[in-house]
């Protein structure tokens, strides 16, 4: 069994991602699991990546002149060498969703989006509305493409043996889009969502006071990630990308702090996955009190800074005792 | 330039559905039938598309049975110049859809594809991508901004992770929308009136030549994980002590 893996460089975790995505096709059986990276740089990260333990080999491609790889001109070139693999996995994100599905029309093949446990090589399951429900598919065709998502599969280790590098032939440029700009969301450096074990977000909570500094406060109190609702992205307090939900990113964090944060169905498929989730509402009826496992009523504005002069007495207490620092679950 | 807008009708996403006795489906009888909300940020922006003179011809297209006719004509009744409705079972796989959606494209001589980037009922998001690789066009997925250029090109901006990326793509080409991109506009009383008089034009699956299998068989549907029932805490050192308990208070490093 033999499964490519497909890296996005510009992904601000991609190692991380890629570490899921290794373990995903051990999952999925693979005797041989090559990474495929392409872009300039990409023979900086291929040399990451071949440290992976079950990484097999590693190839990356150059598009002369071209930093961010179009999905056309990657599926053209994976689409070209499929015939060599039993999966084409990539992850459940911005990249996953143009690539997979493109290559997968070259194939004349289904692809499944969305998998988040691997039955067998060929039975997978993936949620659908909202998270609400799980549905389980069987795939007939070969190559199998697909997505995963990161948080349902565990960082591969880096071993001490590096996988075999090579580069690949260049990519093809047709010439059917092309990318003219990125503008970086101002949230940067923190870890990515899709693999953050402790999750902090704000909502519209936050927008009368047009701060979203009480959630950046607390996540750093915790060690966590900032996330949003559509609420707070909406009223501009946060950047899309940090957008949790159904049309945003899911997350399975093993703390998750909601600020302010109503709880609407379109959110909650977001953390359907989350181990210990925390609503600070001012509203006792806001659906996210009804899901969370510690419910507060109260004024985040008030709440927070309480909360984050709790930790330090804890904090302080606890080194007075002799505990080592500890991380979260 | 004549662009197609593809919509899917969904139930109600505002409805909770519920995993079938039989674990063959969701039970979702209950639950209106709505266009996927993100559909009609597609149709919103082929009409803008057109009022600002970039497009002569919007067409909205479903690929579903005869119930989705209703969704087509408030798709009328929003603006849209013409609708076609693909004669197809419902649930159709992504793949066949999209199939059938590429062979619309080419019959109607569009060169815009436009639609959700996710229909939120199966969360697939997958038909936008699969036709423009079927077609052998570009793409732009997760828009959020949307201008023509003096060549007439799209200029894209879109959302991805970490920030938003601007994007080229001369047509023919397929774009799928974020909600951010605009609010779809509210259809008049009397445009529904009028919408209810139109054609839906109806097209058979044979005569697009389309083949409907998939390759994929969907076995069974299941719950989500349970969550464990939650308390209510009644101020910050109780809730502190609960995640303590729990060795979910991190201390910081
Ligand atoms: C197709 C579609 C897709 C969507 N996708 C997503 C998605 O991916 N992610 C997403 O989040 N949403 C999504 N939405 C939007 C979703 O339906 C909700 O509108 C959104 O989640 C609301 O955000 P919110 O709860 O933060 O804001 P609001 O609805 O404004 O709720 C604010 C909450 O804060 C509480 N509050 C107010 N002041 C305070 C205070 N001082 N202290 C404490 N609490 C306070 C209020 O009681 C209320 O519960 C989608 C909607 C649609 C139609």
């Amino acid at each position: 069994m033999s499964v490519l893996i497909l890296i996005d460089p510009h992904q601000p975790a991609w190692a991380g991602v890629a570490a899921r995505l290794v373990s995903a096709a051990g999952a999925l059986g693979a005797e041989r699991v090559v990474a495929l990276v392409a872009g300039s740089g990409a023979s900086l990260q291929a040399e990451r990546l071949a440290w992976f333990t079950g990484v097999s080999e590693v190839i990356w491609c150059d598009h002369l002149g071209v930093a961010r790889v179009p999905p056309e001109d990657l599926a053209e070139h994976v689409a070209a060498v499929s015939n060599d693999f039993d999966h084409i996995i990539a992850a459940a994100s911005t990249f996953g969703a143009e690539c997979i599905p493109r290559i997968a029309a070259r194939l004349g093949v289904s692809p499944v989006t969305g998998v988040v446990s691997i039955r067998d090589p060929v039975t997978l399951v993936r949620p659908a509305h909202a998270g609400g429900v799980r549905m389980v598919v069987r795939v007939a065709a070969r190559p199998v493409l697909l997505t995963v998502q990161p948080w349902a599969f565990a960082a591969a280790a880096v071993g001490s043996v590096a996988a075999v590098v090579r580069q690949g032939a260049d990519l093809v440029g047709l010439g059917l889009s092309h990318s003219c700009g990125f503008i970086p969301a101002t949230r940067s450096g923190q870890e990515d969502l899709s693999m953050a074990r402790v999750v902090v977000a704000g909502g519209g909570g936050l927008e009368r006071s047009g701060s979203f500094a009480p959630v950046e406060a607390l996540a750093h109190a915790l060690g966590g990630t900032v996330g949003a609702s559509r609420g707070a992205v909406d009223a501009g307090l946060a950047p899309a990308d940090l957008q949790i939900g159904q049309t945003g990113r899911i997350i399975a964090p093993g703390l998750y702090v909601a600020l302010g944060i109503s709880g609407a169905v379109q959110h909650l498929a977001g953390i359907k996955e989350a181990g210990c989730v925390v609503s600070i509402n001012t509203d006792p009826q806001a659906p996210m009190a009804a899901v969370a496992d510690f419910a507060l009523t109260g004024d985040l504005h008030a709440v927070v800074p309480e909360w984050i002069g709790e930790m330090a007495v804890v904090s302080s207490a606890s080194l007075a005792s002799g505990d080592a620092p500890g991380g979260s679950g | 330039m004549i662009v197609l807008v593809a919509i899917k009708q969904i139930p109600d996403p505002a409805v909770v559905v519920r995993v079938r006795g039989d674990g063959q489906g969701v039970e979702l009888e209950e639950a209106r039938p709505v266009a996927n909300p993100l559909d009609d940020n597609a149709l919103e922006a082929a009409l803008q598309l057109r009022e600002s003179g970039a497009a002569r011809t919007v067409i909205a297209v479903s690929v579903g049975p005869a119930a989705w006719e209703g969704t087509l004509r408030t798709a009328l009744a929003m603006g849209a110049d013409r609708a076609v409705r693909v004669d197809a079972p419902d649930p159709l796989d992504p793949l066949p859809t999209a199939r059938l959606l590429a062979a619309v494209a080419v019959r109607e001589g569009a060169s815009l594809l436009l639609t959700g980037r996710q229909a939120v009922d199966r969360d697939q998001g997958q038909v936008g991508i699969l036709v423009a690789g079927l077609l052998g066009w570009g793409q732009a997925a997760f828009a959020c901004g949307l201008v023509v250029d003096e060549a007439g090109r799209m200029r894209v901006t879109r959302e991805v992770e970490g920030g938003q990326e601007a994007v080229v793509l001369p047509l023919p080409g397929v774009i799928t929308v974020d909600p951010r991109l605009n609010t779809p506009r509210y259809a008049s009383l009397p445009a529904i009136m009028r919408a209810r008089a139109k054609p839906v034009e109806r097209l058979a699956v044979a005569a697009l030549g389309v083949e409907l299998s998939s390759g994929l068989e969907w076995l069974e549907w299941l719950p989500p994980t349970p969550r464990n029932p939650g308390v209510r805490v009644r101020n910050v050192s109780e809730l502190v002590a609960g995640l303590r308990a729990r060795g979910l208070v991190p201390c910081r490093s």
